[in-house]
């Protein structure tokens, strides 16, 4: 089976695919191949406004009326998943600037406690800051609730540790002290509990 | 310097476990999957067909909006290209070609008679042509 490396992209400088070529591209995927992306769209939608099938769409058409455009030697599935990713991004912080008004807005009027109200009278930081410093605890937090998934399964906790320190391949495998197929086993497992936990993903 | 793939903060942290959590999708075989997505009490051939529905739908939108805006740009090259001509109006020209006959056959009438004077029904005509001719001119002239 071929793989598909979503990391390995090249320079938007290349040369794009016509709409003709990127249509018929669209027209051979697999069935698998739509399998997936269904299933990595899923996964996408959290904090976003997108309901299933709506992200995916957005970046085809994207590409097709030329606001998007998937270099020739970037494999299709992959050019996808990493648009409907942006997609998303950008989505999630629309809504998160919405949130942060709101939020700053709370804070000054003294209605909004936690970690917040904390930093700022201690004048550490400004309210920008600070709501990044919360982000990035209550992301701490989803972390450390993720590894509680997998109390007693040491290699799958480091498995979760090397992929958010974005080790991948060779490096990872030294981590774990693993072979390629059992970091296959581990990855799946990994992946099946937390989509348990996370049906849409865990993105705000 | 900060090795790119390695992440600043735990933002990137959740991230970097998000890619790695679609490339472990990419990676898995079809029957997997399917497998899974039975077992979360769903119907694969759904997530296909849904998956197909959207391309056709993307397509046939987009494809709509590329036909409209192609049109938009051919009127807007056409108007450019002809916007100083004016054009062909087959009424004006008809009725313009009824009083060139009324004028050419009342010459003709006077030549029959050897340029002598014009007769009651030549100068009626006559009168009504520039009549038509004068109505034609100040419509021509609104037009504008």
């Amino acid at each position: 089976m071929d793989t598909i490396a979503l990391k390995e992209q090249a320079p938007s400088t290349e040369e794009p695919l016509s709409v003709g070529e990127f249509s018929a591209a669209l027209d051979a995927l697999s069935k698998d191949d739509k399998i997936k992306l269904a299933m990595i769209e899923k996964r996408l939608l959290g904090g976003t406004d997108f309901l299933r099938g709506e992200l995916f769409h957005e970046a085809i058409c994207r590409t097709l009326l030329g606001e998007r455009h998937c270099p020739k030697s970037v494999p299709v599935m992959a050019f996808l998943i990493e648009t409907m990713r942006s997609i998303a991004g950008h989505s999630r912080s629309k809504t998160y600037k919405l949130v942060s008004l709101d939020a700053e807005t709370d804070a000054l009027e003294g209605t909004r406690g936690s970690l917040l109200d904390t930093l700022t009278d201690e004048g550490q930081l400004n309210p920008e800051e600070c709501l990044i410093a919360q982000d990035d605890a209550e992301s701490d937090d989803i972390l450390s609730v993720m590894q509680s998934y997998f109390d007693g399964e040491e290699e799958c906790q480091l498995l979760l540790l090397g992929w958010s320190e974005g080790l991948r391949g060779k490096e990872l495998r030294d981590f774990l002290k693993v072979d390629q197929p059992r970091l296959d086993y581990l990855g799946k497992k990994v992946r099946r509990t937390l989509d348990k936990h996370y049906p849409n993903g865990w993105q705000k | 310097m900060r090795d790119p793939q390695k992440p600043s903060n735990t933002n990137d942290s959740l991230s970097q476990l998000e890619e790695a959590l679609a490339q472990t999708i990419l990676n898995a075989s079809g029957d997997e999957l399917r497998a899974e997505i039975k077992e979360n009490g769903e119907d694969p051939d759904k997530c296909i067909e849904l998956m197909e529905t959207v391309i056709a739908d993307a397509k046939r939108k987009c494809g709509r909006k590329r036909l409209d805006k192609a049109k938009e740009q051919a009127a807007a090259f056409k108007a450019q290209k002809y916007g100083d001509v004016v054009s062909f109006d087959k009424s004006a020209a008809k009725a313009h070609a009824g009083i060139i006959d009324t004028c050419l056959s009342v010459e003709t009438m006077l030549a029959a008679r050897k340029g002598k004077q014009l007769s009651k029904r030549d100068e009626e005509a006559l009168s009504r042509a520039r009549i038509k001719l004068q109505k034609l001119e100040s419509n021509s002239h609104e037009d504008n």
